[in-house]
């Protein structure tokens, strides 16, 4: 008697399994993880930004026919180099947490624990990226302004292409660094997400 | 899977919690102490960088032929845009991790488990490294300027003739340095909390 509702059982289960072998496999219902993404878009912002920084700072050579031609350009100020060189080490290293981070996207909870790390690295891009604009700003300020007490002139009256390439270069890694404090804030709120109440 | 992480988590859940308050007592202390730590630096690095004044008698050659000029110059912080911005920047960042102390002792008892309450905390933290570091980065700009000139832009070198305010200006520097790694290790010691909080569950 057992065996008879196990002998039907199985023919009503075989035409089950089918319609549901059938259609496509359910996908693992997964919201879309927003901060993921998020945190992808604003890495590559910061990737961007650095890029744009260093290619604007690089190409910002202009030259005045005083008696004779006298170029002005970024190599000429140890701070601008200073700040070529700290964007330049920003978008690498922002470029590599972005791949990082894209991967995690891709792949969902393969390096969870790499996440928390790269918030390490984005403290450090931070100041890194933060002390390279405050160099070059007081630097491009006081070409800008001059300083009558030291007897330093402003030379952004000659120069007038190189200042406007220098001040959109420093106000893109201005960005750059608002998008950092950013991106660690969602990396610490989205950490914290995770510890149950 | 999400069901099977909380079982394993309940059943070892009491002494977890507990080595989790040890360390969380642990880590606050240290918290606090990194805390009075970058407020004393960057206390210290206002006063000197603001205090800084000197009058010396410079001489000055216009003419290569008659005797030099002898002018009564003064330096003083102020005169320079980038040295307020350091000052305004260190009392500021003194002037946060007091309020904050005073903030985070006020809410301390919950601090532990409501993370969302100390994110405030956080991104003013935040907030001021980068501000702190490009305090330092402007100072140590100018002050390089002010030391080897730019003969570029014919910015001549100022620091053969002011000595005792270049010396001062570069001792400020060098402790708001200091104040701002003790910052950034504020945030580090954050960091590393939350690591381990989230690893333990």
């Amino acid at each position: 008697m057992a065996s008879e509702p196990e002998k039907v059982v199985p023919p009503v289960e075989a035409p089950v399994a089918e319609p549901e072998k059938a259609a496509p496999p359910p996908s693992t219902t997964r919201p879309t993880d927003y901060f993921a993404v998020a945190d992808v878009v604003l890495r590559l912002l910061v990737f961007a930004s650095a890029l744009v920084s260093v290619v604007v700072m690089s190409t910002s050579k202009e030259t005045e026919m005083l008696p004779y031609p006298r170029p002005a350009k970024f190599t000429q100020s140890p701070a601008l180099i200073y700040f070529v060189a700290a964007l330049s080490v920003a978008g690498f290293f922002s470029l590599i947490t972005t791949l990082g981070s894209l991967y995690s996207l891709i792949k969902p909870g393969c390096c969870a624990k790499i996440i928390s790390h790269f918030i390490v690295i984005d403290v450090l891009l931070l100041g890194i990226v933060a002390s390279a604009t405050g160099a070059a700003g007081s630097v491009t300020y006081i070409g800008l302004k001059g300083n009558t007490y030291v007897g330093w002139e402003k030379i952004c009256t000659l120069y007038g292409k190189f200042c406007r390439y220098l001040g959109a270069s420093i106000g893109v890694s201005l960005f750059a660094s608002v998008m950092l404090v950013l991106l660690v804030l969602l990396s610490v709120y989205s950490l914290s997400k995770k510890i149950p109440k | 899977m999400k069901t099977l992480e909380t079982s394993n988590g309940a059943s070892g859940s009491n002494e977890g919690k507990n080595r989790c308050d040890e360390e969380m007592v642990k880590c606050r202390r240290y918290e606090m102490i990194l805390r009075i730590m970058g407020l004393i630096f960057t206390l210290v690095a206002a006063i000197v960088a603001g205090s800084n004044k000197d009058t010396e008698s410079v001489a000055i050659s216009l003419v290569d032929g008659l005797p030099p000029l002898h002018l009564t110059l003064t330096a003083k912080w102020s005169y320079m845009s980038s040295t307020v911005y350091f000052v305004a920047v260190n009392a500021v960042a003194c002037a946060y991790v007091a309020i904050s102390m005073v903030f985070i002792a006020l809410i301390g008892g919950s601090r532990g488990r409501n993370w969302k309450g100390s994110i405030l905390v956080v991104a003013l933290d935040l907030t001021m490294v980068a501000l702190l570091f490009s305090a330092n980065g402007a100072s140590a700009s100018i002050g390089l300027i002010a030391l080897n000139g730019n003969s570029h832009t014919q910015w001549h070198k100022v620091c053969y003739a002011f000595k005792r305010y270049c010396i001062q200006g570069g001792a400020a520097l060098v402790i708001s340095m200091f104040g701002s790694f003790f910052f950034f290790c504020i945030v580090l010691l954050f960091t590393y909390n939350l690591h381990r909080t989230t690893l333990n569950y």
